[in-house]
């Protein structure tokens, strides 16, 4: 599905005094099956602006073309709801949305709710299950007994068994420790590598430079860049202004290359930084 | 949810503002004993004079006042009707229905419509005009020589107050799970009965459970910092008592007693 | 310099089934800034609530300032160590900056008084001077956070523990609180225990300690512990950069320095760039 934003904005609680402009004038188009990021500060509007994706929010004027679904103002939740399922929305700490009595129940939730046959949300939610990384056994435990990062895992798996076609993740790393954070974007990566569209909002660079193809900056209600990782990278001075570090590794090689190296400054692993460096020392 | 005016603190300065709290609750509460006591038309009307001028000194216009006493009305419209069914005392004067209306009965259920708008007129003119932790430090103030027999008049102001304090976040907190539930497709507005019931358990189990997170978590914060309501501790504000507020006082003290010797005598 | 934090043989259990500290024993000097290292699940918020008395130990000993921790002189101890939680909201007491710095300060007793210039010294300290009628719900993590650790300078400890106290934060208030932090440690001896999983952060330690599934696996300085990589890597703890491409290269048989510091290693490549 490809995404598109032409000229939507949006303003909390218009008509009252108490009126909040969080997005003004976004055109954006976000490529069907890429691995995109939306960075900048707190309070630029990046979550505002996923809610649009999949309809939480509506625009206040503009339009969201989501493949065949345009979106506008006046727009009927009930015409909005397959959207819902077409683009899983996972918030931060989405641990907390975990209510049922077993595990499987709370998967098959998402499913059942846009008209999935019991079974059939039952071996949904069995995959779903497998693919952040637990195994059935898990089914008929208490959501409730599990530590934070298994908790968060069965949330992601919850929106997964949605069968979505757009997964936004809105910091999915954060308050996890290493470990469970390389998992987990692995597992994103992996879901991508299946021809989902995968957003991400994060504070992380690093994960951007790693695991993203795309990157939108948010700043104050507006986008104010979209461009490829490396591109982005380049151009460290305006980063800087929004408070954003460069990944470790570009700012490794940022350093190195002011004193004599000359290193391609978009590697993105550290494999191929390894390999830079030593060519540059060996040859 | 946004739009509770109901006692809502709205903070202008007028003389009602600037009264110790203390004294408010002791007036509500010397009025709600004087109103129930049956003084005629006349002792109303004395009462009566006596909010008009609170409200008039309070400098809140009239409007939020009948904001508050709207939800109120359909309830006090009801009990007032259903009373001049009920009552049975005084003449007979005519009948709807076959159902005798008497006098006592047109009377008694004036009385309760009258009672029960000065009651939420002046209560809510109170809460309006008085910030909610200051009601709190009001309450602890007044509770505390309740402490010597054991009544944990700290404790509940404490528990007051932590709640005040956590009421938006406890909203910011509804308002993302329900969107979090929503984006997996509950539909809290549509929906048979049963699957109105699962929206609102969604909803309504992880708030608790994030609630007792938080209640632990705060307790932990809390006693690290040494909090222990058995022990003395200080209190940063205090209330203080001025000439006006004695004044206040003695005022509605004078008033509400003579409408409740009128009450005796006539 | 003396051992203002000493714990030996702890042990401690949620429940019957297993030990979740099993007989640590560790100290710290006065004045370090300490990293406790290890996986979720750990033990590691366990040790922090042990070493302020919010759970009761199961055998071993917490000697804090001195003094031992029991039952007793609970509050007394707490006067010398404070601690700040993950959640910014979740130990944010009072209704304003002002009131949940007060707050403290009721708790030990300070005179109404002498109440409204501490809360000044402390707010300024932080930070957050123009802030103090600000309502928690108007404020950034980071400013929240930065108002926990006014609360705690208020009741002027000699120990501040950090749970994890960043991990909620977006990387400005990360920063904040990382440099008021380390401020503290330079300016007032300020003894700091961060329970953190930036290894970044601990290369820049007085003292590691590395815990994994109760047990301490190993104490020492940066230099000794992060050089540790096969450790690190089995106790699923990250490995900081700088090692990283010393490892790296020295499988491209270039050898460097093992530096933990980037910028140390940024050196070293480019002198060995330069004589080429």
């Amino acid at each position: 599905m490809s995404i598109a934003f032409e000229k939507v904005e949006h303003m909390y609680n218009n008509d009252t005094p108490f009126s909040y402009h969080a997005l003004k004038g976004v055109d954006l188009a976000i490529t069907k099956g890429s691995f995109t990021a939306i960075i900048g500060q707190t309070g630029s509007g990046k979550s505002t602006l996923i809610q649009h994706i999949n309809a939480l929010l509506l625009p206040t004027s503009g339009k969201v073309t989501i493949d065949d679904y345009v979106i506008t103002a006046t727009d009927k939740p009930k015409k909005l709801k397959p959207l819902r399922k077409k683009a899983g929305l996972v918030f931060q700490f989405p641990e907390y949305q975990l209510f049922e009595e077993t595990i499987e129940k709370d998967i098959i939730f998402g499913p059942l709710n846009f008209g999935v046959s019991y079974e059939e949300a039952k071996s949904l939610a069995a995959k779903a299950l497998h693919q952040v990384g637990l195994d059935t056994s898990y089914l008929e435990r208490t959501p409730f007994d599990l530590s934070g990062g298994q908790k968060r895992r069965v949330a992601i798996a919850g929106i997964l068994a949605m069968e979505p076609d757009i997964l936004i993740l809105d910091e999915p790393t954060a308050g996890l420790d290493p470990h469970g954070t390389k998992e987990m974007m692995a597992l994103f990566k992996s879901i991508q590598k299946l021809g989902k569209t995968v957003i991400l909002v994060t504070h992380d660079m690093n994960h951007v430079l790693q695991y993203c193809e795309e990157v939108i900056v948010m700043n104050h209600g507006k986008v104010e860049k979209k461009d490829t990782v490396s591109n982005i990278f380049k151009d460290q001075q305006y980063l800087n202004t929004l408070g954003i570090d460069l990944p470790i590794i570009t700012n490794f090689i940022l350093a190195l290359n002011d004193n004599g190296f000359n290193i391609d400054s978009s590697i993105n692993t550290y494999e191929r930084l390894i390999k830079a460096i030593g060519g540059e020392l060996h040859g | 949810m946004d739009n509770m005016t109901f006692g809502k603190y709205i903070p202008i300065p007028s003389l009602i503002h600037s009264l110790d709290p203390r004294l408010k609750i002791i007036s509500l509460i010397i009025f709600l004993v004087a109103v129930f006591f049956d003084a005629g038309f006349l002792g109303y009307l004395i009462l009566g004079i006596l909010v008009l001028i609170i409200a008039i000194c309070s400098r809140i216009q009239i409007k939020y006042v009948f904001k508050a006493i709207k939800p109120m009305l359909f309830m006090v419209l009801f009990l007032t009707i259903f009373n001049i069914f009920l009552i049975q005392t005084g003449e007979a004067l005519f009948s709807i229905f076959s159902i005798v209306i008497y006098s006592g009965a047109l009377l008694q259920s004036a009385y309760i419509f009258i009672r029960l708008v000065l009651i939420i007129t002046l209560t809510t003119i109170m809460t309006s005009s008085t910030k909610p932790l200051d009601l709190t430090l009001a309450i602890e103030d007044l509770l505390s020589p309740l402490k010597k027999v054991k009544f944990p008049a700290h404790e509940i102001a404490m528990m007051i107050s932590i709640a005040l304090r956590f009421i938006p976040d406890l909203l910011e907190e509804t308002k993302r799970i329900m969107k979090a539930q929503a984006s997996r497709g509950v539909d809290f507005n549509e929906g048979k009965f049963m699957e109105k019931i699962k929206s609102i358990v969604s909803l309504v189990i992880p708030l608790f459970i994030s609630a007792f997170q938080r209640a632990e978590e705060l307790a932990n914060a809390m006693e690290s910092r040494n909090y222990n309501p058995d022990a003395p501790r200080t209190r940063y504000k205090s209330l203080t008592w001025q000439l006006q507020d004695t004044v206040a006082l003695i005022i509605v003290t004078v008033v509400c007693v003579g409408v409740i010797v009128m009450s005796v005598i006539l | 310099m003396e051992d203002v934090i000493k714990v030996e043989n702890l042990s401690f259990a949620y429940n019957e089934e297993r030990e979740t500290i099993n007989r640590i024993s560790f100290s710290i000097e006065k004045g370090q800034y300490v990293t406790i290292l290890g996986h979720n699940g750990s033990g590691k918020s366990t040790i922090a609530k042990l070493l302020i008395g919010l759970l009761e130990k199961k055998s071993g000993s917490i000697w804090i300032a001195g003094k031992e921790l029991n039952v007793e002189n609970l509050y007394a101890i707490r006067e010398h160590i404070g601690i700040v939680f993950q959640n910014p909201d979740n130990q944010f007491i009072g209704a304003t900056v002002r009131d949940d710095i007060a707050f403290g300060l009721e708790n030990m007793c300070v005179s109404p008084g002498n109440m409204e210039q501490l809360i000044n010294t402390y707010a300024k300290r932080v930070g957050m001077i123009d802030f103090l009628d600000h309502e928690p719900t108007k404020l950034s993590g980071g400013q929240k956070q930065r108002v926990a650790i006014a609360g705690i300078l208020a009741m002027a400890p000699d120990i501040i523990i950090l749970d994890e106290a960043t991990s909620m934060l977006d990387p400005i208030g990360k920063r904040e609180i990382n440099s008021l932090v380390k401020e503290l440690n330079k300016e007032k001896e300020m003894t700091i225990i961060s329970i953190t999983h930036d290894i970044e952060e601990a290369v820049f330690a007085d003292q590691v300690i590395l815990l994994h599934e109760g047990k301490i696996i190993d104490v020492g300085s940066p230099e000794t512990i992060l050089r540790k990589t096969e450790l690190l890597t089995n106790l699923e703890l990250d490995i900081p950069f700088a090692l990283k491409v010393s490892e790296g290269l020295a499988q491209q048989n270039i050898q460097v320095r093992k530096h933990l510091s980037i910028e140390k290693m940024v050196e070293e490549l480019c002198q060995l760039h330069s004589k080429k």
